[in-house]
């Protein structure tokens, strides 16, 4: 019975979404964004849209491994769209090893993320967290050591725990479940991948042989083309408290909330496309109608319409560019390291640098596009610090590239914010 | 002049005692010298015997040879064969749950391997040992042996399958994925590190 009503759950939860929510975002889709063209504002797919390009299965080394015969193949659904764009809907058990193997499974890869279904979680860890919701055992996480089961999970994707030798959970019953919700024509989707065609290479099985890619992005030009890379800018600012105190002084372990922000501009490209610019003319008459014109030797002539000479008219297309890889940190400015080991080691004897520096790499599939504009954001919080002093908030990363440029790396401070240490003086 | 010297039978136990000592603890040196993993070995069979599953008999015990039964079937492939008959075959020896992981997990994988090698074999599947009991579900170790493999493949295989008992009988619940048997493996001795903040 119990078993009944997990499965009745799931089932709900997985076969009627309601909305789809992208990136999280409120209201769910913009339509301005490349998933415009492939969900409506009512969170439905638009079918009518895309050219379905069919059933993909592939072996996978990332996906489970039936002993003496070979790894049980990945299933994906593919489509494309009218701007070129390819969307990968991946069954339900094949998005469950996808999230266990996201850097293999080509799922970290792929340009944006869609998530089908209210609480659809599109982080890795999370996504793994709500697929076994109701099969695992959470004292057989707590056993290992796990105050929080995130933490887990997030060790599961990292590599530092293998879910497989988990004990305490319903293997069979999660497989049979997600099998149920994978089964041909009634297969259940929660998540869409969308590839962008300079992305293609990424997609899961590889770049599908019947989608119509563009394949000279580059119209001929008469003049020199000039690209013009897109703006990345980095925003960081600490959101919460207002003076965040280092963790020895912080009796209720607040910590401090920080957000980082990159966007990346499109990429403009400006080129010259030749014109013909007519004009009339008198010709030599061939004697068919009348003439009504005489020629440049007095001669009976026929007006005609000709390309009298070519203009290059310039032309501008844009590509937009998303996020490779990134990573957020921040970083104890040196001034304050100089201040903690020169001044207040004089009131602190051994006063020396704990963690002066956070690094949290993360899934750069996360952001979205405002316009033409892509954005991600991270945000996280009751970060626990030790060190007092000014902390750098930088991020790193590298953009995909667009058809007319090459992949960018940067790395920009985008804000700093303050730790403070409470001191005692006597006032005299 | 003769001289008795008296020893008393607690110096010679004693005696007898010390040159016992001095040969097992240079007997014991010299054989982990020659072979250093053996106190490994000794010591993970001895976990081994303490934390897993009382053993019964692979030849006789039931939910052994349900495990057998099912594996002969899996593991019984012909690429003339339709693969409605091979999952129909095979279901009859699992549970329900069993079945629709066949058809929607196992069969493409099979199938695929079985088309594009033109596989015909049939197999030898012998129960070695029970790794996981669960009172109702149990997880047996078992070997299979094929008798045509194709090219790139073992003839032998070994495969953890988990059996459950549905009315009172057992069946294939499912064939356990590679990459979830690393817990069954016989306990060995590692290195223990030790962090300090």
């Amino acid at each position: 019975m119990k078993r009944t009503l997990i499965f009745l759950a799931l089932f709900l939860l997985l076969a009627f979404p309601a909305q789809v929510l992208a990136q999280q975002q409120n209201p769910p889709v913009d339509p301005n964004s490349m998933w415009g063209e492939v969900v409506d504002e009512s969170g439905n797919i638009r079918y009518d849209n895309l050219t379905d390009l069919g059933t993909i299965q592939e072996s996978a080394d990332w996906m489970p491994t039936i002993p003496g015969i070979g790894s049980i193949p990945a299933s994906y659904h593919e489509y494309q769209t009218p701007s070129g764009n390819i969307v990968v809907l991946p069954a339900a058990s094949t998005l469950f090893f996808m999230a266990l193997n996201p850097q293999e499974s080509g799922l970290a890869q792929s340009d944006s993320q869609l998530g089908m279904g209210a609480g659809m979680a599109l982080e890795v860890p999370g996504l793994i967290k709500g697929m076994l919701q109701g099969y695992i055992d959470p004292a057989a996480i707590t056993s290992l050591g796990y105050t929080n089961p995130d933490d887990f999970f997030t060790d599961v994707v990292n590599g530092r725990q293998n879910l497989w030798s988990l004990g305490g959970w319903d293997m069979t019953r999660f497989l049979y479940d997600l099998a149920r919700s994978s089964l041909g024509d009634n297969s259940v989707y929660t998540m869409l991948l969308l590839y962008t065609p300079g992305n293609c290479a990424n997609i899961p099985g590889g770049c599908p042989q019947n989608a119509s890619l563009p394949t000279s992005p580059l119209p001929p030009s008469c003049s020199t083309p000039i690209v013009q890379s897109g703006a990345i800018t980095v925003t960081a600012r600490k959101l919460a408290p207002l003076n965040p105190i280092v963790v020895g002084q912080d009796t209720e372990r607040r910590g401090a909330d920080v957000t980082w922000e990159v966007r990346v501009e499109p990429t403009y490209y400006t080129y010259g496309v030749q014109v013909p610019v007519m004009g009339t003319v008198c010709a030599s008459w061939n004697g068919q109608g009348s003439s009504n014109c005489q020629t440049s030797d007095h001669k009976a002539g026929m007006l005609e319409q000709i390309v009298v000479r070519y203009d290059c008219v310039q032309h501008t297309q844009l590509f937009p560019e998303t996020l490779n890889w990134v990573t957020a940190s921040a970083s104890l400015s040196q001034a304050s390291r100089d201040w903690i080991l020169n001044i207040l080691s004089i009131h602190y004897p051994e006063a020396y640098l704990h963690h002066p520096s956070f690094s949290f790499p993360v899934n750069p599939s996360t952001g979205s596009f405002q316009g033409n504009t892509y954005v991600w954001t991270l945000t996280q919080n009751h970060i626990q610090i030790a060190d007092p002093g000014y902390f750098n908030l930088v991020v790193a990363g590298s953009t995909t590239g667009t058809p007319v440029s090459s992949p960018r790396g940067f790395s920009r401070t985008g804000g700093q914010f303050g730790v403070y240490i409470k001191q005692i003086a006597i006032i005299q | 002049m003769k001289r008795e010297i008296q020893v008393s039978r607690k110096t010679i136990n004693g005696f007898v005692l010390l040159v016992v000592v001095i040969t097992l603890i240079v007997g014991g040196f010299l054989l982990l010298r020659r072979d250093p993993a053996l106190l490994s070995r000794i010591i993970a069979q001895f976990e081994g015997a303490t934390l897993g599953p009382t053993q019964p008999d692979p030849q006789s015990a039931p939910d052994a040879q349900a495990a057998v039964a099912a594996l002969t079937a899996f593991y019984t492939l012909d690429y003339t064969e339709p693969v409605d008959q091979w999952q129909g075959r095979v279901c009859v020896l699992t549970t329900p749950n069993g079945c629709e992981l066949i058809q929607v997990l196992f069969a493409p994988a099979v199938r695929q391997v079985v088309e594009a090698n033109q596989v015909k074999t049939d197999c030898t599947v012998l129960a070695l040992r029970l790794v996981e009991d669960k009172g109702d579900t149990r997880a047996w170790l078992l070997e299979v042996t094929l008798d045509a493999p194709w090219p790139g493949e073992n003839p032998t295989t070994q495969v953890y399958a988990e059996v459950t008992r549905i009315n009172g009988n057992w069946l294939l619940n499912r064939i356990l994925f590679d990459q979830e048997t690393a817990r069954f493996a016989t306990p060995a001795l590692s290195t223990v590190e030790t962090l300090t903040p």
